[in-house]
């Protein structure tokens, strides 16, 4: 399938995703309800599973020019302002807009968590790597801070920490001469929670970041994504990215 | 003949006293000045252990002493690479109960991971990253009231950039005392 040219690859394997979905929907409906609640309520010493596919939907329609609530809760929560020359930047808004027409969109960037990431690929320690449920993460145990990961990014998702830092929040450990990126608000989701970006969409009304599980067809994301147009950032790569784009 | 030898006896018997005296001396000076050493900036302080918050810690002691960055490591690797979050060797735990009253860290001369591996000369590269006070002692404690007061402002760039220089201040003062 990758030997075919890009765009009818892309098709095909669209085609074949909606259809999968679309065929899991109509199994899990004699199931019941109660699969996302035991994807989602994982006990601690239960390790992440492949059964799970975290992801995100992002509705640039909801999303307001602007605003970058997103942005700022995800430095309170990760421990960074964005006001230093250096700091890293986990997400960031971009506004895109077509000449021809005038139509402008907002929306924010992040890590897109790809099922088969670059960063990972390049990684020369294996610090870079994916967890088992697809969110994408540096062990800054054995990162060297070559920052290889940061030039194989085709989204610009990373960050390099040059300054010490103090006073980290105890749930997300950062240090000078790491990369580092999004990590979904790992420490939230492995709780039962969600990233604090989607949060604060949420506490601000637009309600344009849903997070959920990809794979649990009863989720709401996996309904939006099976019905509704949705794109993947330069879908042509092929790497089948975890954070999906709708209105674009 | 007999003279010289029995000035010999007594000169041995002499130099034996006085050895023994010098002795007895030099085990004093001795004796004292580990007592003044001990006190003195000089030495590498005896670490501190502080009582910590719980009755009793995760293991035997005797068995944490020896195996604790054994256990942290395997635990790293179970958090970091798996997402399981048990609880039991887990760092924030360790922090939690060990936490100086004081300073309410870990780390610092009186820390209860930092006095200890000073005086073990072993390098603490952990709280490089991690935080080293309590969850409850840091600024992201009352984090969720906050975050949703300050969301609902509009002027939230503004506000955010006064919380974290806040933050940034913070250790700085407390890490001083």
């Amino acid at each position: 399938m990758d030997k075919t040219p890009e765009n009818k690859s892309h098709d095909s394997s669209r085609r074949q995703f909606v259809g999968y979905g679309a065929a899991m929907a109509g199994l899990a409906i004699a199931p019941g309800v109660t699969l996302f609640d035991l994807a989602h309520g994982r006990a601690p010493e239960e390790a992440a599973s492949s059964k799970v596919r975290w992801g995100m939907l992002i509705d640039s329609g909801k999303c307001a020019t602007g605003c970058d609530d997103c942005v700022s809760a995800c430095g309170k929560e990760n421990g960074f302002s964005g006001t230093r020359e250096t700091d890293s930047q986990w997400i960031r808004k971009v506004e895109i807009k077509d000449l021809r027409s005038g139509q402008s969109h907002s929306l924010p960037m992040m890590c897109q968590h790809c099922e088969h990431p670059p960063c990972v690929d390049v990684c020369p320690t294996g610090a870079s790597f994916k967890r088992a449920d697809g969110i994408v993460l540096v062990d800054r145990h054995i990162c060297i801070g070559c920052r290889y990961c940061m030039m194989a990014c085709p989204y610009k998702a990373r960050s390099f920490v040059h300054e010490e830092l103090h006073d980290q929040n105890p749930d997300v450990p950062r240090g000078k001469g790491c990369v580092e990126s999004c990590t979904l608000c790992v420490h939230r989701v492995d709780k039962g929670g969600q990233p604090a970006c989607a949060d604060a969409c949420s506490e601000a009304g637009h309600n344009a970041i849903l997070f959920g599980d990809l794979n649990d067809p009863n989720s709401e994301i996996s309904k939006r994504v099976t019905t509704l147009a949705t794109t993947q950032v330069r879908a042509d790569l092929g790497l089948n990215v975890g954070v999906r784009y709708q209105g674009l | 003949m007999f003279s010289l030898a029995k000035l010999r006896e007594m000169l041995t018997s002499k130099r034996g006293a006085v050895l023994a005296a010098l002795l007895a001396v030099s085990a004093v000076a001795v004796a004292s000045s580990d007592a003044h050493e001990s006190s003195s900036e000089g030495r590498v302080a005896k670490p501190v252990h502080a009582e910590g918050k719980g009755d009793k810690c995760v293991r035997e002691v005797s068995y944490m002493r020896r195996h604790h960055m054994d256990e942290l490591k395997h635990q790293r690797k179970e958090t970091m690479r798996k997402g399981v979050r048990t609880t039991e060797f887990s760092l924030q735990g360790c922090v939690d109960c060990h936490a100086d009253k004081k300073t309410s860290s870990v780390v610092g001369k009186e820390g209860f991971c930092q006095s200890c591996h000073t005086y073990a000369a072993v390098k603490l590269d952990c709280f490089e990253c991690h935080a080293s006070k309590p969850k409850a002692a840091t600024a992201f404690n009352s984090k969720a009231g906050q975050g949703v007061k300050v969301s609902g402002d509009m002027g939230m760039a503004p506000k955010m950039h006064i919380d974290l220089q806040t933050d940034t201040v913070e250790p700085i003062s407390t890490g001083g005392n």
